[in-house]
C-alpha cells in the first residue's frame, strides 16, 4: 500500500488556508500525523477519507488518484473520526453489524463471527447489547476502532484517537493498531500527543499551519534535538525571566532553585548539563527554533 | 441484499422503529382510528357510521385519516434525518463507506417508506378485523390493495422528497417544519378542492370512493395527479441525492443527478398539467354550451309528443335509433331552425324526416336540423346514432362552484357523475340528453309530458330498469310507457330486485347483486309490509290531496359516483324519476340506511323508556323512519359528521329522494310564457301541505331574508332573476313572493276554497300543461289580471305595526270563554295579509293514527321550532287582508285558554316574520265588553312612540357603538374569527349563538325585540365593562323624564339555565345633575320597559349608556325611552 499527497491545497469557503502545499509519501505501516491543534491534521484526514475535497493537489493511493476512484479507495478505508461520541438509536453490537455491512462483509455469519471477534478484541463484548450512546468515552472510542478496523481495511486513518483516554485505554489502543499495523495496512493516525507516535509509529510527519514541517521516521525527529536539551539550576528569582527565553520542559523545585529541562541550541548562557534527548524534547525544539526559521526538509 | 442501499434502508428503520416520536404517533393514529372504527363501525356502540356499508369505506376512511397524520410524521422524520446526519459525528464512519449518494439516500427513503408501510399494513389489518365484524360493512379485497397505493404511498414519497429537499436548501429542519408544514395547511385548508384539486397531494379532497358496480371514475385524477406528485417527489428524492453534502463516489459527480430529477419532474409535472388542461378545456366546452343556451328562446314553439327508442348497449359504446314526433305549440309554424339537446358524445351518422335524409349539424349538446317544412305541423324525425355517452357537459347552465363542489358523504369523497356507461353499468338519464329534448331555456325548469317506448339490447347480458311496463323477448327488452311522462332514464346493471304489489301498484326495489343488505331488518315485516305501505301512501296523499299517477313505484341503487345537482327552480333533481327513485350506493347519506345502527337505537329507546314492544313493532318503527324521513319527507335528516343544516328553501337541505316530486313535479306543469315563477310558487303551494317545521331557533329563515334583501332592493322579480350576482337566492325570494300572492287570494276566497279549487284544478290536468292564466285569475280575482309574480311591476311591500294585544275571560251566556285581540296596522306601499294563530298549549305529537309512527327520533327537524311552539298545536289560524293604511283590532273567542298568539306576517317590511305575543295572564272582561270577533277599524292609529316620548332603538341613528376596540384577549380574537364564519349570506343580521356569543356588539333579529317593522337588538358576550352601548335621544324639550331601558327577559341568551337570577345590566344616564350608574335588574319572563329613574334634561342631546358587564352570558342592547313628565 502507497499513499501519495502531492501539492495538496485547501482553502475553506471564509479563505481561511487550512492546508498549503502539503507532499507526502506514505507506506504501509503506521503513520503518524504530529502537530499542534489547528494545524490542519483533521483537515488532512478528511481529504484522505473523501469526506472533503482538496482545493488543489492530489492524492494518489496506489498510483490511483483518489478523487476519481472513490467508490474503490473508500472500500479500503477505516476512518475513526475526532468526534465519535453521537450516535443514531443502535446497540454497539447493531452499529458494527451496520458498519459491517457497509464494509462490505456480505454474508450474515461471516459478519457474525467478525463482529463478534472484534468486540472480543476491543473488550466490548459484554456491553455489546448495550446502546452506543450509552457507552462510555472509552467505550465510544474502542468501539470507533473497531468499526474503522471491521472488514480488513487496507487503509485505517485515525483521527486523535488517543484524546481523553486514561493511560490504560490509551495502551490497550496502540496495542490495536500495532497488531493491525503487522498486515500490510496504512495507518495514519494524528495526534498532538508525542507519546502516541513514539510507541507505536514507523514513519511521522510534523504538520504546522498547513504546513509540512517534517518528514521521516521518529529517529530521524529525535535527531534534531540531539545535544539540544539541557539540565541546569536556576535561582528563585531568576525563573520567570528564564522561562521567556528559554522552552523550559519541565522543573523541579529544590533548595536554593529549581532543577529545570530544557531545550536549547545551546548552553551559552547558562551553565547546562547536556542530557538524552526525546521525541518530546523533539518536539518542543522543533516547534520552538526550526518552525522559526525556513522549514528544512530533513529527507 | 447486499447492496449498501439495503443495509441503509435495514437500519434506517431500525433506528426509525426505536424513535419515540414515530412510537408515540403511531400509537395515537392508530387508537384513534380504533376508537373510530370500534365505535362508529361496530355493535360495540351505536354503528352509527353509515359510509362503512360502502365497498372500500372502511380502508378508505382509515388511510384517509392515516394519511393526514404520516404526512405530518414524515415530514418530523425525514428533515430529522438529515438533521441528525449533520449533527451525529458518527455519521461521517457512514459517509466514508463505499456506497454512492444515490445507495443512500434512497436507502434511507426506502428505510421511511418501509417503516410507514408497516403503519399502513397494520391499520388495515386491524381495518380488515373490524371489517369482518361490522354489520353490513361493505367490502371488496381490491380497495384493501389499491387504496395504500393510491392513497399512502404518492403522498408519502412527496412529502419525503419535499422535506429532504426543503432541508437541503434552507439547512435548518426549524424553517423546514414551518415551510412543509405551512404547505400541508395550506393545501388542506385553503386551497382543498380548488382547480380540480390538484393540490391535493394529501388526497384530503380527492374523490376516491369505490363503487361497486363502476369501481372509480375518476382515473384521469388518480393517474394524473396522483402519479403525478409520486413522481414530483421521486424527482426532489434525485434532486435531494444531488444535493446531499457528501462526496459523488462516481466519476459524473453528482451533478449526474439532474438528468433523472429533471426528466421525472416534467413527466410529473406533464401529468398534473394534462389533468388540467384536460378539466380547463371541458370547462370552456361548457361554457360554450352554456352560451349557446343563453341564445335560446325561453319557449321553443315546439315539443316532442312521442318517442321511440331502440338501443344497444356494448361497453361503453351506444348505438341506435329514435323516432320522434314533434309538434308545434304555437298555430303551426315551425321555426326555421329546430334545436334539440343531445349527448355530444352520441354521434348523429343519420336524421330522416319521413324517410328521407336530410342535413343536420351537432354542435356540443346540440342537434339542430334547418326545417323545409314550414307547413307543417307535425314532424316525425328518426335519428341513427353511436358513440360512448358522458356527462361532460352536464349542469352546463350552473355556476362553476356548483358543479366542482365536493361530493361529500360521511365524511368521504366521491366522484361526481351523472352518466355512466361501460361493460357492467349503465346510466342515462335527462340531463346526459341521451334522447333528443327540444333545446329551448325552459328545457329545464318546466316539464314536458310525452309518450314512449324502448327496445333495448345488452351485449354484456345486464338487465335492464326503465320506466313503463317491461318484457323481454329473444334478447331484447322492451318498455312500454302506460302513462306520458316528463323525463325518463335508462339503467342497466348487475342487480338483485324485490318486487311488491299493493293496491296494483309493484313497488320493486333494485340492489347491487351484491351488497345493500336490508331485508334482514324487516323479517318480520313479510305481512305487514303492504298494510304500511298502504298506509303511508294515502296518508301521503291525504295530506298532499293528489293520488300517486303511475303503477310501479323502483327504488335503484345507484354508484356512489352518481350526483345530480338541484336547479333553483324547483326541489326535484335526477334521483328522481316518473315511478322511479335512485338511492346512493349502499344507501350512502341517508342516515336511516344505516339500518344495524337504527335496530341498535330503536332496542335502546324501548329498554329506556321500558316498552314492550314486539321485534315486529321495533321493524315497524325502522321502516317508518326510513321511508318517513327520507322518501316522504322533503327535509332531509341529520348527517353523521355534521348537524342539521338551515331549514328553508336553502336547495341543500331538501331530500333528493323524496317521491314529492313523483306525485307533483313530474305529473303537473304551468304553461308559462317567461320563467316559471308560477310553477314554483304553485309547487311551494304543494310542498306546505306536507312540510311541517320552521327554521332552525335564532337563524334566519329565508323568509326573513328574502324580506330583507326586499327591503333594500326595489325591482321586479324579472329584473332580479336576470342578475347573475344576487346576494341571495331568486327562488327564496320568488317562493316568498309567490306564498303571499297564494295568502292573498286565500284570505279573499278562504283557505279551504282555495285549496278545493287547487284540487279540483290538478286532478282535471294530470301531466298535462295547464294554462298558467288559470293560476293568474286564482290569485288576482280577475280573468286578465296579473299577479306581481312575474310582471315587470316592482315589489311593494306592506308594514305592518303592532300596538297592544289583549285576554279576557269573559262569560258567554253560561260558558266561560276566552277572546284576544290585537291591534294592527298596515304604513306600508302595499295591502298585506297576516296570518293569526293561537296555540294552547296541549300537547302535540303524534295524536293517534298518524302514519309516520310515534317516533321520529333524529329526524329533520331538531332544536326545536323555535320560541317554545315546539309541542304545540295551533288550535286556531286564520289570515287577514289589511289595507294599505288600514289600522285594524283583530278579535277571535276561543274556548280554551290559549297561551300563545302568533301572528305571521308574510311579505311585508315586517322581519322577522314570525311575531309571537305571550297570553300568560288573562284578566276578568272589563264591564260593558263586547267580544267583537274579526277585524274592526281602530280609532286611534296606532303609534310606536307617544307624542310625549322620544325612543331610540338600536336600528336608529342614536345608536352607537363605544370603544369596542379596546384590549382583546386571544378566546376574543377567535371568537371574532368564528363570527366572521358565521356570517349569513348578504344578511345584516346574525345568528344569535348562546353558547358561543359574539364577542363584539352584533345585531341580531329577535321576535321579543322591540322595534318597528324590524324588531332587532344587539348583543354580545357578557364582558368588563370596557365595550359599551350608547343611545343618544334628541329631546326637544327641557325639564324632568322618566328614562325606561327595554330589558329582554332573562330567557334570552340564558345558555342552559346557567345565568345567575341576580344578574343585572348597567345603565349610566347622563343628565342635567352629572350621571347616574343605575343597575337594572333582569325580569324572568317578560321583555319590558325597565325603570331607570327621573331625571331633569335640558333640551338637545340626552345620553344613555350600556356597559357589557353583566354576570349573564351575554349583554343584550334593544331601546331607551324618555318619557317627559
Amino acid at each position: 500500500m502507497n499513499i501519495s499527497i502531492q501539492n495538496l491545497n485547501k482553502v475553506y469557503k471564509n479563505k481561511y488556508k487550512a492546508l498549503s502545499d502539503v507532499n507526502l509519501n506514505i507506506e504501509s505501516g503506521m503513520f503518524g500525523l504530529l502537530g499542534p491543534n489547528g494545524a490542519g491534521k483533521s483537515t488532512l484526514m478528511k481529504i484522505l477519507v473523501t469526506l472533503l475535497d482538496s482545493s488543489g493537489g492530489e492524492i494518489l493511493v496506489n498510483n490511483k488518484p483518489l478523487s476519481k476512484n472513490r467508490k474503490e479507495i473508500r472500500s479500503m478505508i477505516g476512518y475513526l473520526p475526532q468526534d465519535f461520541r453521537f450516535f443514531a438509536k443502535l446497540k454497539t453490537y447493531e452499529f458494527l453489524d451496520y458498519a459491517a455491512s457497509l464494509a462490505g462483509v456480505n454474508n450474515r455469519k461471516e459478519r457474525r463471527n467478525e463482529v463478534e471477534r472484534l468486540l472480543e478484541q476491543v473488550g466490548l463484548y459484554e456491553v455489546r447489547n448495550r446502546y452506543a450512546n450509552k457507552l462510555s468515552g472509552g467505550m465510544k472510542r474502542r468501539l470507533g476502532i473497531a468499526q474503522a478496523i471491521v472488514g480488513d481495511p487496507k487503509i485505517v486513518i485515525v483521527d486523535e484517537p488517543t484524546t481523553g483516554l486514561d493511560p490504560e485505554e490509551r495502551i490497550r489502543f496502540r496495542n490495536i493498531l500495532a497488531d493491525l499495523s503487522q498486515k500490510d495496512v496504512v495507518i495514519v493516525l494524528s495526534t498532538h500527543i508525542v507519546g502516541d507516535i513514539s510507541s507505536t509509529c514507523t514513519q511521522m510527519a510534523l504538520l504546522n499551519e498547513g504546513k509540512i514541517g517534517f518528514t521521516g521516521s521518529p529517529n530521524d525527529f529525535l535527531e534534531l534535538s540531539k545535544g539540544k536539551v539541557w539540565r541546569t539550576h536556576v535561582d528563585y528569582d531568576q525563573m520567570e525571566v528564564f522561562k521567556q527565553k528559554y522552552p523550559v520542559i519541565s522543573t523541579v523545585p529544590g533548595a536554593t532553585g529549581y532543577e529545570v529541562e530544557l531545550v536549547a541550541p545551546n548552553a551559552n548562557d547558562f551553565n547546562g548539563e547536556a542530557i538524552q534527548a526525546n521525541l518530546e524534547h523533539a518536539y518542543v525544539y522543533f516547534m520552538e527554533y526550526e518552525t522559526q526559521e525556513k522549514l528544512v526538509n530533513h529527507e | 441484499m447486499n447492496n449498501p442501499l439495503f443495509t441503509v434502508a435495514r437500519f434506517e428503520v431500525k433506528t426509525l422503529l426505536r424513535s419515540w416520536f414515530f412510537r408515540i404517533f403511531s400509537i395515537i393514529v392508530i387508537f384513534i382510528l380504533m376508537m373510530f372504527n370500534i365505535f362508529g363501525s361496530t355493535e360495540i356502540d351505536r354503528v352509527g357510521w353509515p359510509d362503512r356499508m360502502l365497498v372500500g369505506g372502511l380502508p378508505y376512511m382509515n388511510l384517509w385519516i392515516l394519511n393526514i397524520v404520516q404526512a405530518i410524521i414524515a415530514v418530523f422524520l425525514s428533515a430529522d434525518f438529515l438533521s441528525r446526519d449533520k449533527k451525529l459525528d458518527t455519521t461521517e464512519v457512514i459517509y466514508v463507506r463505499s456506497m454512492s449518494n444515490f445507495q443512500y439516500v434512497f436507502g434511507k427513503t426506502l428505510g421511511i417508506l418501509a417503516v410507514f408501510g408497516g403503519l399502513n399494513i397494520v391499520v388495515l389489518l386491524l381495518t380488515f378485523v373490524i371489517n369482518i365484524v361490522s354489520p353490513d360493512a361493505g367490502f371488496a379485497l381490491i380497495t384493501y390493495l389499491l387504496y395504500p397505493f393510491i392513497i399512502s404511498f404518492p403522498t408519502l414519497i412527496f412529502v419525503l422528497g419535499l422535506s429532504f429537499f426543503v432541508m437541503q436548501l434552507v439547512r435548518n429542519q426549524a424553517i423546514t417544519f414551518i415551510l412543509v408544514l405551512g404547505y400541508i395547511a395550506t393545501t388542506v385548508f385553503y386551497l382543498k378542492g380548488k382547480h380540480f384539486g390538484v393540490w391535493d397531494f394529501i388526497t384530503f379532497n380527492t374523490p376516491l370512493a369505490y363503487s361497486s358496480f363502476v369501481g372509480f371514475t375518476n382515473a384521469n385524477q388518480l393517474i394524473f395527479v396522483r402519479g403525478g406528485y409520486f413522481l414530483i417527489g421521486l424527482s426532489l428524492i434525485f434532486l435531494t441525492i444531488y444535493k446531499l453534502p457528501r462526496l459523488s463516489q462516481t466519476k459524473f459527480g453528482s451533478k449526474i443527478m439532474l438528468i433523472p430529477a429533471i426528466i421525472i419532474l416534467l413527466l410529473g409535472l406533464s401529468g398534473i398539467g394534462t389533468y388540467l388542461l384536460r378539466n380547463y378545456n371541458t370547462e370552456q366546452l361548457i361554457q360554450q354550451q352554456a352560451g349557446l343556451e343563453k341564445a335560446l328562446p325561453i319557449n321553443a314553439g315546439y315539443q316532442i309528443s312521442n318517442y321511440q327508442i331502440e338501443l344497444e348497449h356494448a361497453g361503453s359504446n351506444i348505438k341506435g335509433n329514435i323516432r320522434f314526433k314533434v309538434e308545434s305549440t304555437e298555430g303551426n309554424a315551425f321555426p326555421s331552425k329546430l334545436k334539440f339537446y343531445f349527448n355530444n358524445g352520441l354521434k348523429v351518422s343519420k336524421l330522416a324526416i319521413k324517410g328521407t335524409d336530410t342535413s343536420f349539424s351537432q354542435e356540443l349538446n346540440m342537434l339542430t336540423y334547418t326545417n323545409i317544412d314550414k307547413e307543417a305541423n307535425e314532424l316525425i324525425i328518426q335519428i341513427t346514432f353511436d358513440g360512448e355517452p358522458n356527462d361532460e357537459l352536464a349542469y352546463f347552465d350552473l355556476s362553476q362552484d356548483v358543479r366542482g363542489a365536493l361530493h361529500r358523504y360521511d365524511p368521504l369523497l366521491a366522484d361526481k357523475r351523472s352518466c355512466f356507461a361501460n361493460d357492467d353499468y349503465l346510466l342515462l338519464t335527462k340531463e346526459s340528453y341521451w334522447y333528443p329534448v327540444v333545446a329551448e331555456r325552459n328545457a329545464l325548469r318546466i316539464q314536458k309530458f310525452f309518450t314512449y317506448t324502448m327496445k333495448v339490447k345488452s351485449r354484456d347480458g345486464l338487465s335492464f330498469i326503465a320506466q313503463g311496463d317491461k318484457t323481454e323477448d329473444n334478447n331484447w327488452t322492451y318498455f312500454n310507457g302506460d302513462t306520458p311522462y316528463s323525463k325518463i332514464c335508462l339503467v342497466a346493471g348487475n342487480y338483485r330486485t324485490k318486487t311488491l304489489d299493493v293496491d296494483s301498484i309493484d313497488y320493486t326495489f333494485y340492489a347491487a347483486a351484491d351488497g345493500f343488505q336490508f331485508e334482514k331488518y324487516f323479517e318480520n315485516l313479510t305481512d305487514t309490509l303492504p298494510a304500511l305501505i298502504r298506509v303511508l301512501k294515502n296518508d301521503y296523499e291525504r295530506k298532499l290531496g293528489v293520488r300517486y299517477p303511475y303503477n310501479r313505484l323502483t327504488f335503484v341503487e345507484v354508484p356512489i359516483h352518481f350526483q345530480a345537482h338541484f336547479r333553483g327552480w324547483s326541489v326535484s333533481n335526477d334521483n328522481t324519476h316518473p315511478e322511479m327513485i335512485f338511492v346512493p350506493e349502499a344507501g350512502a347519506g341517508i342516515r336511516d340506511f344505516n339500518l344495524a345502527s337504527g335496530t341498535k337505537r330503536e332496542k335502546r329507546r324501548v329498554e329506556r323508556e321500558k316498552l314492550e314492544l314486539l321485534p315486529k313493532e321495533m321493524e315497524v318503527n325502522l321502516f317508518m323512519n326510513l321511508v318517513g324521513n327520507n322518501f316522504a319527507e322533503p327535509i332531509q335528516g341529520n348527517r353523521f359528521f355534521r348537524g342539521g343544516g338551515d331549514v328553508g328553501r336553502t336547495l341543500e337541505n331538501w331530500s333528493a329522494y323524496s317521491v314529492f316530486p313523483l306525485y307533483y313535479n313530474y305529473t303537473y306543469a304551468l304553461n308559462e310564457e317567461d320563467l316559471p315563477f308560477l310553477n314554483m310558487c304553485l309547487e311551494s303551494y304543494m310542498l306546505n301541505r306536507i312540510q311541517s317545521g320552521g327554521g332552525r331557533y335564532g337563524r334566519m329563515s329565508s323568509t326573513d331574508k328574502s324580506i330583507l334583501f326586499l327591503n333594500k332592493n326595489t325591482s321586479s322579480l324579472k329584473e332580479m332573476a336576470d342578475k347573475d350576482d344576487l346576494e341571495i337566492s331568486i327562488a327564496d325570494i320568488i317562493v316568498t313572493v309567490g306564498n303571499n300572492q297564494f295568502a292573498i287570494a286565500q284570505s279573499r276566497v278562504g283557505v279551504d276554497n282555495f285549496s278545493t279549487y287547487i284540487d279540483s284544478l290538478l286532478k282535471t290536468n294530470e301531466m298535462k300543461i295547464l294554462d298558467e292564466s288559470v293560476l293568474q285569475e286564482l290569485i288576482t280575482g280577475d280573468k286578465k289580471g296579473h299577479s306581481t309574480i312575474n310582471t315587470d311591476t316592482n315589489v311593494k311591500l306592506p308594514s305592518f305595526l303592532f300596538g297592544e294585544s289583549n285576554i279576557y275571560e269573559f262569560k258567554d251566556e253560561n260558558r266561560k270563554r276566552y277572546f284576544v285581540s290585537i291591534a294592527i296596522g298596515n304604513d306600508g306601499d302595499a295591502d298585506g295579509i297576516i296570518k293569526a294563530e293561537l296555540f294552547g298549549g296541549r300537547s302535540g305529537g303524534g295524536g293517534g293514527g298518524g302514519g309516520r309512527g310515534g317516533n321520529r327520533r333524529g329526524g329533520g327537524n331538531r332544536g326545536g321550532t323555535g320560541g317554545g311552539r315546539g309541542g304545540m298545536t295551533s288550535t286556531f289560524e286564520e289570515i287577514y287582508l289589511i289595507k294599505k293604511g288600514e289600522h285594524v283590532q283583530i278579535g277571535i273567542v276561543l274556548d280554551n285558554a290559549p297561551r300563545m298568539l302568533s301572528v305571521h306576517t308574510y311579505l311585508s317590511k315586517n322581519i322577522p316574520s314570525d311575531i309571537r305575543f305571550p297570553l300568560a295572564d288573562f284578566d276578568q272582561a272589563p264591564s260593558g265588553f263586547k267580544a267583537v270577533v274579526g277585524k274592526t277599524l281602530l280609532q286611534d292609529k296606532i303609534v310606536l312612540v307617544k307624542p310625549n316620548e322620544v325612543i331610540v332603538d338600536n336600528e336608529d341613528e342614536g345608536f352607537s357603538i363605544v370603544n369596542t376596540a379596546g384590549r382583546k384577549t386571544v378566546k376574543e380574537l377567535i371568537l371574532i374569527n368564528n363570527d366572521e364564519e358565521n356570517e349569513e349570506n348578504g344578511s345584516d343580521y346574525k345568528t344569535l349563538s348562546f353558547w358561543r356569543p359574539a364577542a363584539r356588539w352584533t345585531p341580531v333579529l329577535n321576535a321579543m325585540a322591540f322595534g318597528g317593522n324590524i324588531k332587532s337588538m344587539s348583543y354580545k358576550k357578557g364582558g368588563d365593562g370596557n365595550a359599551s352601548v350608547q343611545f343618544k335621544g334628541k329631546l326637544t324639550k327641557t325639564g324632568r323624564y322618566n328614562v325606561y331601558a327595554m330589558i329582554p327577559s332573562q330567557r334570552t341568551g340564558n345558555y342552559r339555565n346557567q345565568d345567575p337570577d341576580d344578574a343585572t345590566y348597567i345603565f349610566t344616564v347622563h343628565h342635567d345633575d352629572g350621571s347616574s350608574e343605575v343597575e337594572v335588574p333582569i325580569d324572568k319572563d317578560a321583555s319590558d320597559w325597565a325603570f331607570l329613574g327621573e331625571f331633569y334634561f335640558s333640551d338637545g342631546e340626552a345620553i344613555v349608556e350600556l356597559s357589557d358587564k353583566t354576570t349573564k352570558r351575554v349583554v343584550i342592547a334593544d331601546a331607551i325611552k324618555w318619557v317627559k313628565l
